[in-house]
Parts: structure tokens; sequence; C-alpha cells
């Protein structure tokens, strides 16, 4: 039995898609029901829904043997764990963005409000610059309109809520996408039935 | 006084078992102070788990550190030399910071560790007692073996600078094939070498079916010998019946600094993560000026226990006592433990967890 955390959401259901055709579809399950985990014995598979933030501790802390993650998550928590797979979806980019009339004062340190504190941080480290990160929990594009930060540093998808709030983006971090992740030790006791799923989710892309 | 070291708790069981093993086989324990020089540990820090330590001024204002590692400390304090070979292990407790929380923990580790002349026997010796530590963790166990050789020996085969190596290291130890194909594109790395070291990340699962790859992906002398120590050993543990207790698996990335020959992790089912790490680390022993070879394992006794279920016995007999009659009620409960019974004294069953109850008359 492999059991699977997907994150909830949009991505997380095309990604259930996809496991479905590749074979690990699971019976009992329908969109509309409330059961927290889904089991399907016949193939060997167990799903439950998590924050997609939470996925990736869910899966280094073992409840998980294999989980689904944005590469953001991955990067902001460092787990422990493989990553085999990238499966190409939910792709976006981890940006440092402004307002657009936006102009840098080297005299004191950027105001940087984040969702991605540690990603923010190293970000700015490696190229040497004071930061003052603000951490918030949501509505980022908020923080240079209403003045608190000069920048953010958040996930873009399309650029086109920056745009109608007049911000823009100044430059890109790294790009992302979905990854497959496995726990260390479940790939050591469940390894024929992990790279058998990791090799079918390949082939299907 | 017999003790039945089934009725301990976890830690404490696989503690008393571990160190009979090691004592049985002429294994000294090493007892450490609680206290070291900061300095011991900051100059080596790539070698910790965690560069976080708790620090404190002593009396006279030296910056001290409660220990957060103990074999640092053996290396430095132990007088072995090639011709004085020691063999150690210790149970300690240390000091490192809780995993997503701004805290400190104690948490118990044990270890073993060769200091001297390190030759195949040994090296064959010290892995076999890491198969029997992770055996008494748990009954389902794998052993993972790499060798930091044959993964350095590639490396400066493709002349990278720090920072490339370091990437890759990663790419490795994250089993992520992905990432480093468009990282091996970005820094112009050749068809050739991309494809080797793609394999070597993918290299996993049985030693037979991995040394004979590993084997065939060898680009200089250096890895080819890697991959001969590594069949020695793994010839020696099949005869010794742990043939399906071992694994080959290059994804173990110590720091490079420090280790140089093979490199282990171990993992017991129902843990998550590793429960021991360790491998050849004659780099360190020359740091600290040693003319010595070294090789040793650490157990994670406090974090892996952490997830080991544990069974809370209840107490077989509660034995009803009636104040008037001390004697006869510490009399009684003689004779029960005498039979091998758990026994629990109360003035009443009222809050207890108990097998079964006894009057004292």
């Amino acid at each position: 039995m492999i059991n699977i955390a997907l994150p909830k959401g949009r991505l997380g259901e095309k990604v259930y898609a996809r496991l479905c055709k590749a074979g690990y579809a699971c019976d009992e399950y329908s969109p509309e029901m409330r059961k927290l985990i889904f089991t399907d014995e016949k193939r060997g598979v167990s799903y439950f829904w998590v924050k997609p933030s939470d996925v990736a501790k869910y899966v280094e802390l073992g409840a998980a043997d294999v989980g689904v993650a944005g590469k953001d998550i991955l990067v902001e928590n460092e787990p422990d764990v493989y990553e085999l797979l990238d499966l190409d979806m939910g792709k976006c980019r981890m940006c440092v963005a402004a307002k657009n009339d936006y102009k840098e004062d080297p005299f004191r340190p950027i105001r940087v409000a984040t969702k991605f504190e540690h990603t923010a941080r190293n970000y700015y480290a490696e190229t040497g610059r004071d930061v003052e990160i603000i951490k918030l929990n949501g509505s980022i594009e908020l923080a240079p309109i209403l003045g608190i930060s000069d920048v953010i540093v958040d996930i873009v998808e399309t650029g086109s809520t920056l745009k109608e709030n007049d911000l823009k983006v100044y430059e890109t971090i790294y790009p992302i996408s979905t990854r497959l992740i496995v726990n260390k030790s479940a790939y050591k006791f469940k390894n024929a039935e992990i790279r058998a799923l990791a090799e079918k989710l390949k082939e299907k892309e | 006084m017999r003790c039945d070291l089934t009725k301990l708790r976890a830690e404490e069981r696989i503690a008393a078992e571990l160190s009979c093993l090691y004592t049985d086989r002429g294994y000294k324990e090493y007892k450490m102070s609680a206290f070291e020089e900061y300095s011991t540990y900051m100059d080596n820090k790539d070698f910790l788990i965690s560069q976080n330590i708790v620090t404190f001024s002593g009396m006279d204002g030296r910056l001290m550190a409660l220990r957060p590692d103990v074999t640092l400390s053996v290396v430095k304090n132990t007088k072995a030399t090639y011709g004085r070979t020691e063999k150690l292990f210790y149970n300690e407790k240390v000091y490192r910071p809780e995993r997503g929380s701004k805290t400190f923990k104690e948490v118990s580790q044990i270890g073993v560790e060769v200091i001297g002349d390190v030759d195949k026997t040994t090296e064959a010796e010290v892995v076999v007692l890491i198969l029997k530590t992770l055996a008494a963790v748990g009954q389902n166990y794998v052993l993972d073996l790499s060798h930091m050789g044959y993964i350095n020996a590639l490396l400066d085969d493709f002349a990278l600078n720090a920072e490339q190596k370091n990437a890759l290291f990663g790419y490795l130890k994250e089993k992520n094939v992905h990432d480093f194909l468009k990282y091996a594109e970005e820094i112009g790395l050749d068809n050739k070498k991309r494809d080797i070291f793609k394999s070597v990340t993918k290299l996993d699962g049985s030693p037979l079916h991995a040394l004979v790859k590993a084997e065939k992906l060898s680009v200089n002398a250096e890895m080819r010998k890697a991959v001969k120590e590594l069949k020695a050993l793994v010839s020696v543990l099949e005869k010794l019946g742990y043939a399906d207790r071992v694994n080959i698996d290059f994804s173990i990335a110590n720091a490079a600094d420090y280790y140089n020959g093979i490199t282990f992790s171990g993992y017991v089912e129902s843990v998550p993560k590793a429960v021991l790490s360790g491998g050849r680390y004659d780099k360190l022993a020359e740091k600290f000026g040693k003319k010595a070879d070294a090789i040793g394992f650490a157990l994670y006794l406090g974090e892996a226990c952490a997830f080991l279920k544990e069974s809370i016995d209840k107490t077989d007999v509660l034995l009803i006592y009636n104040d008037d009659n001390v004697a006869a009620a510490l009399l009684r409960a003689e004779e029960l433990s005498a039979a091998g019974k758990s026994v629990k004294l109360a003035k009443s069953c009222e809050n207890e967890d108990f097998k079964e109850a006894e009057y004292v008359k």
C-alpha cells in the first residue's frame, strides 16, 4: 500500500487525474465526498488531501510515502526527502515584484513582504543586500501598494494580478513546477512499488 | 536481582542491549565531558548535523559548547595512532536544535568509533555491528552503503568549481535527475559526463546489480578502486547472511571534507528518516593531526524511539494493603516479584491500571 499526500485544490485534482490514468485510480473517490482518506485496496493506494504547503511535511514525517508539492514549498522548507520527478504541471515562477515606479534606495535595507521568508532571506543574502522581511500569509500584493514594503517575493503565474495593481516583476528568482517527492525510509521499504509509480507517472507525461 | 530487559522502555532497552553487544566485541565505553570548547565544533562545523550549538562562557571567559556531537570529541581526545588502535563506543545525550522550532532538544545518541589501523577486517566488523545495531532497533531494517571515494573521484573528473560541486551533491542527495539535467545545460557539462552523473544519481538497489553498473560507469582508477572495496565488503556480508539487508545507494552524501571511504545510512521500518549514519573519516582524524585511520557510526536513538510503538504494560498484580500490617504487604510483594510478576502496592483500586488485584490480609 502506498500512501499519497495530494495538495488540496485545482492542481491536486489534476494530479489525481493523472494518477488515475497511470493506473492508480480509487473507486471509492468522488469529488463531492467529505471523507479525508480514501483507499483502493485492489490497486494498493491510499490518498489524502492536505494544504499544499503541508504536503512536504507529511511526506518527511512519513505519514505519506509519496507526495506532490510545488518547488516553491521544497525550496522554502528544504524537507529531507527524495525528489524523483518533475511532473511539469503547475508552472509558475518565484519573483521579486514592486510598483511600476519603484526605485531602490541603496542606503537602507529593502523591506520585503513575503510568504516565503527563507527563500527571500537566502536570495538577498546571496546578493549581499540587507533586508527587512515582513512575513505575511496572504494578499502579499497589498504590501507595496499600501506602503508597508518596497518589494514582494511571491509566486507569479500569469502576472495579471500584478498588472491590474500597477505592479511588475523586477527579477525572477527561480522557475516553479510540481514535483513528486518521496519519504526516504519508504523508498527503502516499498522500493519496487514507489519506483513503479514514478515510472508510470513519467510515461503518462 | 534479575532484570528483565523487555520491561524497560524501548530507548533504555536498546541502549542496554547495544552496550552489551559492543562490550562483548571488546569495545571500550567512552565518556565525554558535557562541555567542550566551542572552537572544536566551529572549526569543523560541516561535520555536524546542525551548526546551531548551545554555547555559554566558561568561568575563565572561554566560549564553551554543550556537546552537539560525540565523534569530534573522541577524535580530538584519542591517543590512538597507527599500531595502537582504539575501539570505542559511547552512549551520550547530545544537544541539537529541534527541526522547525527555535528550541534545542536533548537526545540520546549511541555510536561506535575505531581509530588507528582500519583495515578490511575492521571495516567489515564495524558494518556487522551496524547491522546488529539496526536489528536491535527494529526487525525490518536496511543499510545503504556508499563510497565517498567514488563520488569525489567522479566530481574531480568533471573539473567543477566549489559552487557547482555543491550543486551536484545536492541533486545526488535528492535523487533529483530533472533539476540536474537543467543545471548541466546551464553550466555546459558535456553529454558524456551528464549521462554518467545521471546514471549514478539513479543508481540504487541490491549490491550485485548496482555494483556491476557502478563499475561500468567508472571513469578513473579511483572510482574502480572504490567499487572494488564495496564489492569485497559486500561479499563478506553475503557470507555472514546479510545479503538482503544491504543496498548500494550513492545518494548518501556525507560531508566530503571529512569522509573518504565507505559511508552508511541505516533505516528501520516505521521510522521515516535515517536512524543511523557514519562512514570512514580519515580526513577528520587528519584535521586533528592524528596519524590514524578512523571509521564510525552514530545511532540517533532518541529520534528513532520517538517513532517506535511503546507497549505500556499494566502492572501484573495490584496489591491492596492494610496499613496495620506492613510486613505482610511487603512479604507478599517480595513473593510475587520473585515469581517474575510486577507488583504495585496501593491503598485501593481507584485510578489504577492493573491486570489483577489482590488484598493483603
